[in-house]
């Protein structure tokens, strides 16, 4: 397997050091990395990464207007997005297996082995 | 008889008559010595008669000197008979100035010839005592000339005495008969009057005499003569039986009639007359005219009864008791409110078995401030009713005087339960406008906060994890992480709850059959609370009306219900899960479902009941967050319901949930 490329885009810069560390640490993956939407819109054009994990509240540009951007541009439209957020309880999405409405979603505070479970799973169908 | 011719026949007749006029004389003789006789024993008889009934007897010369006087003026006044003699009247000081005066008047008076009759004079004695004397003047004639005057004094003290003692009894005679109202009368056994005093006139009009006219039947009025002829048979029949009290006396008011026609009310004291043998031979009486104090009394009957009724129609219970707190009277209402009959008073009712024993020391000190005069105000007492159940009043005392001393408390109950009530529904719905308001305001926040808190809870847990993976940890460091994930654990949890807050929307509104979710609920459940050792009763009512509610947060609020019963019963040998649907539908604008969840567990205690919705609040600590009747609380106040908790009467406690049949649902989610 090569070097799959992971873009995170995350505001908060120590989430991404340890997301990056993380990662990295559990695999052959190259993990980006970006804390403002408009950044990782710029990284996931030019990088093409293999999987987006995607913050939905971000100041500036939001996760969902950076979800809605990269889905508008061929480029980038099929690359999947996980999305990491605080605002979708664990429960909910336990209840509904993980997708709601056709969307990835994981609950912060991540599980590390779920989310490189989930990694693992979705770059296996591509 | 010197003549030679009378012969022998002659002077026989002759010494006859002789004979004849010798007792002739002899009897003159004898009647001359019963003259002087009669005359002595006459003298005698006067003299006595003067020593004793006159004072004395003096004469007056033309001018006012005493020219004679008798010894008796030493008795009388005091003086000898030389102190007195040829001395002027007006020097010797024997009579007062007023006396004197009209004495030297009278004695000019009789020596023109007048004579003055019982003159009454003031004589001062030689000690200065004063003597009243009755002093008769005549003048003393002598060859056709007055030339002095008798006077004779007699004594009238005794006289005047007794006519003073006369005027006095008359006086006195004379003001009983006007002034007295009491008349005395007596009957004979047939209720005949035989006698009545004069005071019957100014009472009724008529006069003794007409009074002992008549029948008695005129006397009253036919009412009282029925009472009159009634207690008359009652007295005889005891008369008979012979155990009463032959000195007993009867007071019996009776209505009689007044010559004008109008009545009286008069009162009788009556008691027997008996012969020697003891046996009533009629009756005496003293009566009084009551009128005015009859009609006093009626008006204070009629108003005393007027407020009586007013008393025993209020919904205030009313006593009195005396000062050991024995209940002495009370109206209806109070036996009613205590539960009590008013034959219990009968056997003795004391107010300290009417109030909670906790109340009692407080009671005790009231009564004594209300007895000192003082007002206290409204107190308010648990009361004990003769069941033993309890209840809220209001009581106002005062106390109950008589001639001066404190016999006792009056005093006014109010049955607050009703007040109570009404109050504690108050304080729910404004705990309840409290608790949406605060729930309001947490929702507002709730969503923020959480993910606040979640982002950096994030990376501790990463960069936990993160340590956790590295292979060269010692093995009580990754222990100490172990736990500080548990508490990351913690946090989200909390987090995730409160993110609930968020409202619900309206899309996920749905028309659902309250008993479909409630059994579908269960069933998720049924095997845990099996396991549990609980026993599910259910009673639902059916058909009731599909209500419009978001399913599966109505869900939520059964689980968390069902959640909680299930750990208040942890510890409870009998585990019972109740729960029951029910519709009221009381008018069209208040129609509603009631969902009630109870339990035997260990209930909640009364100074948790207020905080049980507030958020975070938590009897399991460690265990619960103390969301989660906070968010039932948010999702059944969104449906437009009410949900609140009460202790059952036997242990553990129901929740209860109402929510409205017919109803517009907010959709201001957040």
């Amino acid at each position: 397997m090569r070097g799959k490329v992971i873009l995170v885009i995350d505001d908060e810069e120590d989430f991404c050091r340890f997301i990056k560390k993380s990662i990295e640490s559990n695999g052959a993956f190259q993990v980006l990395t970006a804390t403002k939407g408009s950044e990782g819109m710029r990284l996931a054009k030019t990088q093409k990464p293999d999987i987006i994990l995607l913050d939905i509240i971000m100041p500036g540009m939001a996760g969902t207007e950076v979800a809605e951007e990269l889905s508008e541009d061929p480029l980038t439209a099929t690359i999947p997005i996980i999305y990491l957020t605080a605002i979708i309880s664990k429960e909910e999405i336990r209840k509904s297996g993980g997708v709601i409405c056709g969307r990835i979603f994981m609950a912060k505070p991540i599980v590390l082995n779920e989310l490189l479970n989930k990694i693992k799973t979705l770059l296996s169908h591509t | 008889m010197n003549d030679l011719s009378k012969t022998n026949e002659e002077l026989i007749k002759e010494i006859s008559v002789l004979k004849q006029r010798i007792q002739e004389l002899e009897q003159l003789v004898l009647d001359h010595k019963k003259a002087e006789e009669h005359l002595r024993e006459s003298e005698t008889r006067y003299r006595l008669a003067f020593e004793s009934t006159y004072d004395g007897i003096f004469t007056v010369d033309r001018n006012f000197n005493i020219s004679s006087i008798t010894p008796s003026i030493e008795t009388q006044l005091g003086y000898k008979v030389e102190e007195v003699i040829n001395r002027p009247i007006q020097d010797l000081g024997i009579l007062t100035p007023e006396s004197l005066t009209r004495a030297i008047s009278d004695v000019i008076q009789v020596l023109s010839g007048v004579e003055i009759k019982c003159a009454v004079y003031e004589f001062v004695a030689k000690d200065g005592t004063r003597k009243i004397r009755e002093v008769t003047g005549t003048p003393i004639i002598r060859e056709g000339k007055i030339f002095g005057v008798t006077a004779v004094v007699r004594d009238i003290t005794e006289r005047k005495r007794i006519e003073k003692a006369l005027a006095e009894s008359e006086k006195k005679h004379r003001f009983i008969t006007e002034k007295m109202t009491d008349v005395v009368w007596m009957q004979d056994m047939n209720l005949r009057t035989v006698y009545v005093s004069p005071s019957i006139e100014a009472v009724l009009g008529f006069t003794p005499e007409e009074r002992l006219a008549q029948d008695v039947h005129e006397q009253l009025t036919p009412a009282s003569m029925f009472i009159a002829l009634d207690v008359l048979a009652k007295e005889l029949a005891l008369e008979k039986d012979g155990q009463s009290d032959p000195e007993r006396k009867l007071i019996l008011e009776l209505e009689y009639c007044h010559k004008d026609g109008s009545t009286r009310w008069i009162e009788n004291i009556i008691s027997g007359i008996r012969d020697d043998q003891g046996v009533l031979t009629g009756l005496h009486g003293v009566s009084r005219d009551i009128t005015k104090r009859h009609k006093v009394e009626q008006e204070l009957r009629k108003s005393e009864q007027k407020y009586r009724e007013l008393v025993d129609f209020l919904p205030i219970s009313l006593y009195e008791m005396d000062t050991k707190g024995n209940i002495i009277s009370g109206n209806p209402e109070i036996f009613k409110t205590f539960g009590y009959v008013q034959d219990d008073l009968k056997k003795g009712l004391n107010v300290f078995q009417l109030i909670s024993p906790q109340d009692l020391d407080r009671a005790v000190e009231t009564a004594l401030i209300v007895m000192s005069g003082k007002r206290t105000g409204g107190t308010e007492y648990t009361g004990i009713r003769k069941d033993g159940s309890t209840f809220p009043f209001l009581n106002n005392a005062s106390r109950i005087t008589h001639e001066g001393e404190i016999v006792g408390l009056r005093g006014a109950i109010i049955d607050l339960t009703q007040q109570k009530n009404t109050e504690k529904k108050l304080q729910n719905t404004r705990e309840q406008l409290i608790q949406a308001e605060k729930l309001a305001s947490i929702g507002l926040l709730s969503a923020g906060v959480a993910h606040e808190i979640l982002n950096p809870l994030n990376i501790i847990s990463l960069g936990l994890q993160l340590l956790q993976n590295k292979a060269t940890l010692p093995p009580d460091v990754k222990e100490d992480i172990r736990i500080c994930m548990t508490h990351v654990s913690r946090i989200v949890t909390i987090a995730e709850s409160l993110k609930q807050f968020s409202r619900i929307s309206g899309k996920e509104m749905v028309m659902a059959d309250l008993n479909d979710v409630i059994a579908n609920v269960l069933m998720l459940y049924s095997t845990q609370l099996k396991i549990d050792g609980i026993e599910i009763e259910t009673q639902y009512q059916p058909d009731l009306p599909a209500i419009f509610m978001d399913k599966e947060k109505i869900e939520q609020v059964l689980v968390d219900l069902i959640s909680n019963a299930t750990a208040a019963m942890a510890e409870k040998e009998k585990k019972v899960l109740r729960i029951i649907t029910r519709r009221n539908a009381l008018t069209e604008d208040h129609d509603s479902l009631m969902i009630v969840v109870s339990d035997t567990g260990t209930g909640i205690k009364n100074e948790d009941m207020p905080k049980i919705f507030d958020p975070f609040f938590t009897t399991r600590q460690g265990k619960g967050t103390g969301l989660g009747l906070s968010i039932s609380y948010g999702i059944v106040t969104d449906h437009g319901g009410k949900i609140w908790a009460e202790n059952n009467k036997r242990g553990g406690a129901s929740f209860m949930i109402e929510l409205p049949v017919r109803t517009v649902v907010k959709n201001d989610s957040l």
